[in-house]
């Protein structure tokens, strides 16, 4: 089912080009990264994915019913405590305070923002606030997600939580991103398209092949294994786990878990 | 709707830019009525101005209360632009009703007015504070949500538009062809007009009512639609 479709789109905002003749097809359930260099028109292009923009020439249908928006920095005046925002946003989309609690309060545990919820937006890190951002657009449960450079403020082991939280959704919503950073795009895209002076100059639908590796290890103990980021850890018996992590990153984990002292058990590839 | 509505209001509230605008009208209101025995319609068609003054500046406050981002996420939950554009008038027509009632009851609570109150008067002080309102709502959108906006005397043009139709009458009697430009203005003398001394229910009562009922629902076609040109 396509949900999005351009045809020769192009913007112009107070008489500057900033997108040309964009022919795109999106289709419901895929997973794209917009790539390309600072101005290139990224943001610009997922802007006119969702809505938020609409083309100054050529033509543009969708046909998504919900969008969640992430913008690249998150609004610095927000005058709202971060779970009065988070339910109010929640409330915009149609849902009930009692679903949006608890939906919130699991995002929370994910995100580790718990101790952050009753703190005004203004006084939290950029980080945190980034991590609101994101919360707000799952909370609408929506048909098409689109992050502008999601990973932007997040730590390493944040950009892996949200990389897992995402990578739950596979198949049931469509995700655009921006983004500059590999993990995403290796992690999570399926199809890569380049940006460049606001026009499509690549894209590419990635191969899928073999993306992650299954490291089982023998730990001395459970601390070892919150240090090291991974997409998804599982304990197997006392002092063995099981970790998902990404190809790419699979001799960087190996080394620090052996580092630490463990002893690695097995080393497979996943999909 | 109403999530959003709340949204907005409690943001206003704790970004304190209602208290600028809030307290002078006040102030207007207090010094207004600070002289007993004065005449009931022509005080509230006094008030109604001062009011029509405080909604622009309270408009014009609550559309720039937003960053692009935060408007831009807030269009995703609502889905809709003019959505938007309808929970902020909501929100601003809201914040109004204590204003205006103020207006209303302060000097009856004080014994200001020569004369008394009769339902007549009441309907008509409502119905001029709320056209009022709404003229100052439209004006202060029309230079803080639409193109205008972004020009760089969007204040001084608020401000000229609410000078010339205030002034319209002596400015129509000074130069009679100024009558083809200036009904594009917020029509305020045809209601000012008929808050006389003595009330009077005839025919051009009823036409200057419908026309400034049209002149409204126009207007606020136009600037939903300039409003979404500027969003596109």
């Amino acid at each position: 089912m396509i949900i999005f479709e351009a045809v020769g789109a192009g913007k112009k905002i107070d008489g500057v080009s900033i997108l040309n003749d964009i022919s795109l097809r999106i289709s419901l359930g895929e997973k794209i990264a917009i790539t390309g260099h600072n101005g290139s028109g990224k943001s610009s292009l997922l802007k006119l994915i969702g809505g938020i923009y609409e083309s100054s020439t050529g033509q543009v249908k969708r046909a998504m019913s919900k969008t969640g928006y992430v913008p690249e920095h998150f609004p610095e005046n927000i005058r709202f405590k971060m779970q009065e925002y988070l339910l109010l946003m929640g409330k915009m989309s149609g849902k009930s305070e009692s679903e949006l609690m608890e939906k919130i309060h699991i995002y929370a545990e994910i995100f580790t923002i718990k101790e952050f919820l009753n703190v005004p937006l203004k006084n939290c890190s950029k980080g945190t606030k980034q991590k609101a951002g994101i919360i707000q657009a799952l909370l609408m449960d929506p048909q098409i997600l689109l992050l502008d450079e999601p990973l932007t403020g997040l730590d390493e082991g944040t950009q892996y939580e949200l990389l897992n939280v995402l990578d739950t959704y596979k198949k049931e919503i469509t995700i655009v991103f921006t983004a500059h950073e590999s993990l995403l795009i290796d992690g999570l895209a399926d199809r890569v398209i380049t940006v460049a002076n606001g026009r499509i100059i690549e894209d590419d639908k990635k191969e899928i092949k073999k993306k992650y590796k299954s490291i089982k290890a023998i730990i001395p103990n459970q601390s070892i294994a919150l240090e090291i980021p991974s997409i998804q850890i599982h304990n197997l018996e006392a002092n063995t786990i099981e970790m998902t992590v990404l190809n790419d990153h699979s001799d960087d984990v190996l080394t620090k878990l052996l580092q630490r002292g463990c002893s690695i058990v097995e080393l497979k590839e996943k999909r | 709707m109403s999530a959003f509505v709340r949204y907005e209001l409690l943001n206003f509230i704790r970004s304190l830019k209602f208290i600028p605008s809030s307290v002078l009208y006040l102030t207007w209101v207090f010094i207004m009525y600070a002289y007993k025995n004065v005449p009931i319609l022509s005080s509230y068609g006094a008030s109604s101005i001062a009011l029509y003054l405080t909604m622009t500046w309270m408009a014009m406050a609550m559309f720039t209360m937003e960053e692009e981002g935060e408007k831009h996420i807030l269009f995703a939950h609502l889905g809709s632009k003019s959505k938007y554009l309808r929970g902020k008038w909501l929100a601003i027509f809201i914040s109004m009703i204590p204003l205006m009632l103020f207006a209303i009851f302060f000097p009856i609570l004080t014994g200001s007015f020569k004369g008394g109150m009769t339902s007549e008067y009441y309907v008509l002080a409502l119905f001029c504070h709320v056209i009022f309102g709404i003229f100052g709502v439209l004006v202060g959108t029309l230079f803080s949500a639409t193109r205008f906006a972004t020009k760089k005397y969007a204040w001084l043009s608020a401000v000229f538009v609410l000078v010339c139709s205030l002034a319209s009458k002596s400015l129509i009697e000074t130069a009679a062809f100024l009558k083809w430009i200036l009904w594009l203005f917020p029509p305020v003398f045809y209601v000012i007009e008929h808050m006389g001394n003595e009330f009077i229910v005839n025919k051009e009562f009823w036409i200057d009512m419908i026309f400034v009922i049209l002149y409204i629902l126009l207007a606020a076609q136009i600037i939903v639609w300039l409003f979404l040109k500027k969003e596109r």
